[in-house]
């Protein structure tokens, strides 16, 4: 089902292994990056408010 | 002088946030360098060191991260379980922030799980779902806990919040348990039984060598580290992002 993934002649079992391997380091990696994207938005935030308080 | 003391009206964040780093502690630093090198070698076990299966043949090697990344996501439900009732006994914010990024991690992780079961099961059964009790139960866990975020979205209070997840989240861990115990007891399911017995009509002897057995309890190991990994930096960011709205709201009342 999935051999349009991997070049001709490699096992269909091999292409669904490869497969299953992306959507669980994809997710994984995804998930990281969400993180870290939110920390440094929040660490933004942070500096911005400390902005407003010195200029108060 | 006032002498109302109720802990209704108090303010639910009685000590302010810890300023935050904006670096990540060395200890953290370190374990997530350690757990990017138990993921590289969990890797390896899953697709070096344990041997094709004989039917099924590459496609089999899922089910090392497939169970690991499972047990992982009962962990971190069990953790919101826990952090609920410590919640609900001690008032203290802090656990609500536990429970929350227990939640979030855990989704993430049962979502591997739940990708990378039906690219197996398209292979090995001839379709990727069924509405099998085990397949259904999980597919409702996942629900359960995705409502979590959603009932977390739609409540303002922090201390209603709170509150409410933590309740939320002991009674989600019934899917949990039905999923990882009740299933295998009361119903027939095809989905095989990894560990413990099955009264069901469940595979239970996956016939695995000496090698597969050490790549699935490595891949344990490495996921347990994953969580434990993932879920200090999330904790560090529910921190950072109450810390934040706290300083936003002072900002406001100034």
């Amino acid at each position: 089902m999935f051999e349009w993934l991997t070049p001709p002649g490699v096992p269909d079992s091999v292409s669904h292994m490869l497969l299953g391997y992306a959507f669980i380091f994809g997710t994984g990696i995804a998930y990281a990056a969400s993180l870290v994207f939110r920390r440094r938005s929040q660490l933004r935030d942070l500096v911005v408010l400390e902005e407003i308080n010195k200029d108060n | 002088m006032s002498t109302i003391t109720s802990r209704s009206i108090r303010p639910v964040e009685e000590k302010p946030a810890a300023t935050p780093r904006a670096g990540a502690p060395l200890t953290l630093r370190l374990l997530t360098g350690f757990t990017l090198l138990m993921v590289l070698a969990a890797a390896y076990m899953a697709f070096v060191y344990a041997p094709t299966e004989i039917t099924m043949g590459a496609v089999q090697r899922i089910f090392y991260f497939h169970v690991g990344s499972a047990w992982a996501g009962a962990l971190a439900f069990l953790v919101t379980a826990g952090a609920g009732i410590i919640y609900l006994i001690s008032r203290n914010i802090a656990w609500d922030r536990v429970g929350h990024s227990a939640v979030e991690v855990g989704l993430a992780l049962l979502t591997m799980t739940l990708l990378s079961g039906p690219v197996w099961a398209q292979y090995a059964w001839g379709k990727a779902w069924t509405w099998d009790p085990k397949l259904t139960s999980a597919a409702v866990m996942w629900l359960a806990y995705a409502a979590y975020l959603m009932l977390r979205q739609g409540l303002e209070d922090p201390s209603r919040r709170a509150r409410f997840s933590s309740v939320y989240g002991i009674i989600a861990f019934a899917s949990v348990i039905m999923t990882y115990f009740g299933v295998r007891f009361i119903a027939a399911t095809i989905h095989p039984t990894v560990i413990g017995p099955s009264a069901g009509t469940a595979e239970t002897d996956m016939g695995m060598t000496t090698a597969m057995v050490h790549a699935m309890l490595f891949s344990f190991l490495t996921f347990t580290f994953v969580f434990a990994t993932a879920f200090w930096h999330r904790l560090r960011l529910a921190n950072l992002t109450d810390f934040v709205n706290q300083r936003k709201t002072e900002a406001l009342y100034e």
